[in-house]
């Protein structure tokens, strides 16, 4: 409620996907998935309230501001191998992210998720 | 500017119940009548709002969402007042010496029709004003006021479990049969309350008993929110003893599980008879959308609820009126009347589902429907005909 105090401190940042090297600027309070659905980069998603898993990314490198408690869905050890949920990580820092590709192309496969034109 | 000042209709609703509660005898039930009244005859006659106004000063928006707090704790306070032997607080006295109402001898006609109607009203604006509030600050995980005060706002309907169980249960399984919210086709509103009730409880606790699970913490400690929960549901009926003893606790109890029963009725509404494949992304399709101008404002854009599905990551300001999405039956207060009464909620309801199933579902969603028409015991959907017309195979 109290944004409104902090002022304009909320930055843009460099959001890389270490997949295709394709990189995007994100906008202030944009999360990963936003900034990716708005480069055209299809990432897999469901529910987009950090309740299901699909979004699952992993963080390569930089910092991000979990907007839920990742542990809703995922495992102690995923948090430790640096997986978040990109429906609910706003960048903090510039960050490179790696999508699961062999999960997207099963959902696209089984026509469980649409491609996105660029 | 009106943009901003359109929802005060939401704060001003609750006036009536407050006047009712004070002036006492056959007053008691003025607020959930003049809400009948009032809302009903609003969206019937004034149509719908899809404007899409840009707010710069959100800030303006938050305030009145957090003015919900001490507003319930208001309404509970004269709601309980009609029911004690003193004068807590000294209200009675105030209206005295401030309007010349002598409201504790008013107090003493109070019958036991009155109290009904007072349990009636008093929890309509714990749904209206407590769970609608707490549902859009409860979706703010990454905000912790707005949490906590999300959470106490639906305690007043023995539910802050459904900060839990609707954003990370009922937002992921919508319109799939592991949903407790989404009612299948055929069932009534009263059994959906209390199936909805019991199954949303027991996904709250397993969602959390996971969660901590996952954390290495331990269930049955103070780090389970669930738990918590019903922590915060004592400390208001401790409350409630204070101020107005046994009875204060009877009637909250009363009136705080018919708020959440209005809850319930509303997601019967809002989800009855989807079908979807719980792997595939959420679609404004997937929930009945309602776009009146008087349920809108009065509930913080609520209403706009396949977008809010859809996108559960968006705050009620921006969301969009979709007015391509599938449509409840009328305003909100409206189709919970309907929904009361099961032959009339079918009556309307059925000719919406078939219209679902041609327009918006897709093959693999005509299966399903095909397969909850036979399991709904509703003579009009049973036979699929409509459906084997159009080569699904049922």
């Amino acid at each position: 409620m109290f944004d409104f105090l902090k002022g304009n401190r909320q930055k843009r940042h460099e959001l890389t996907f270490s997949n295709s090297d394709q990189s995007v600027t994100t906008l202030p309070n944009e999360t990963v998935l936003q900034a990716a659905e708005r480069a055209g980069v299809t990432m897999p998603y469901r529910c987009r309230v950090g309740g299901c898993g699909t979004c699952k990314c992993r963080l390569l490198a930089g910092e991000i501001k979990p907007l839920t408690e990742f542990s809703y869905v995922l495992s102690s050890e995923q948090l430790q191998e640096g997986y978040i949920l990109a429906c609910q990580s706003v960048p903090k820092s510039d960050i490179k992210v790696e999508i699961d590709l062999q999960k997207l192309a099963i959902l696209i496969e089984k026509n469980l998720i649409k491609t996105q034109v660029g | 500017m009106f943009h901003y000042i359109k929802f005060i209709l939401f704060h001003l609703t609750v006036l009536p119940a407050i006047i009712g509660f004070t002036l006492g005898g056959s007053w008691l039930s003025l607020g959930i009548f003049s809400m009948i009244i009032f809302i009903v005859s609003g969206d019937l006659l004034l149509g719908e709002d899809t404007t899409t106004p840009n707010y710069r000063h959100k800030w303006l928006l938050n305030l009145q969402l957090y003015a919900a707090l001490p507003l319930i704790f208001l309404v509970l306070f004269v709601f309980l007042w009609t029911v004690t032997d003193g004068d807590p607080l000294g209200y009675g006295a105030w209206i005295q010496s401030t309007f010349g109402y002598d409201a504790l001898a008013a107090r003493e006609t109070n019958d036991i029709g009155g109290y009904v109607g007072a349990i009636f009203s008093a929890g309509l604006f714990i749904a209206v004003v407590g769970t609608n509030i707490g549902h859009e600050l409860t979706h703010r995980t990454w905000d912790p006021l707005a949490l906590i005060v999300g959470r106490w706002l639906l305690s007043f309907s023995f539910d802050a479990g459904f900060s839990i169980e609707h954003v990370y249960g009922h937002h992921v399984r919508l319109g799939s049969k592991k949903d407790p919210a989404t009612a299948p086709r055929g069932r009534s509103v009263y059994r959906h309350i209390v199936m909805s009730t019991y199954l949303g409880n027991i996904s709250a606790y397993n969602i959390e008993k996971n969660r901590l699970e996952k954390s290495n913490l331990p269930v049955i400690s103070i780090h389970n929110r669930y738990l918590r929960g019903w922590l915060m549901t004592a400390a208001i009926l401790v409350l409630s003893y204070v101020i107005a003893g046994v009875a204060g606790v009877v009637m909250f109890t009363f009136a705080g599980l018919w708020g959440k029963s209005i809850l319930e009725i509303v997601n019967y509404m809002e989800h009855y008879g989807i079908v979807r494949n719980i792997e595939v992304p959420v679609e404004p399709k997937h929930s009945w959308n309602s776009n009146k101008k008087i349920s809108s404002w009065a509930l913080f854009n609520l209403p706009r609820h396949s977008h809010h599905h859809a996108k559960g990551d968006v705050p009620f300001w921006d969301l969009k009126p979709y007015e391509g999405a599938p449509m409840m039956i009328n305003g909100y207060l409206t189709t919970v009347l309907i929904a009361l009464i099961p032959p009339l909620w079918h009556h309307f309801m059925t000719p919406k589902l078939i219209e679902w199933d041609e327009k918006y579902a897709n093959d693999e969603e005509r299966i399903m429907a095909a397969r909850a028409n036979r399991e709904s015991g509703l003579a009009d959907l049973q036979d699929n005909g409509y459906l084997k017309a159009m080569g699904v195979p049922v």
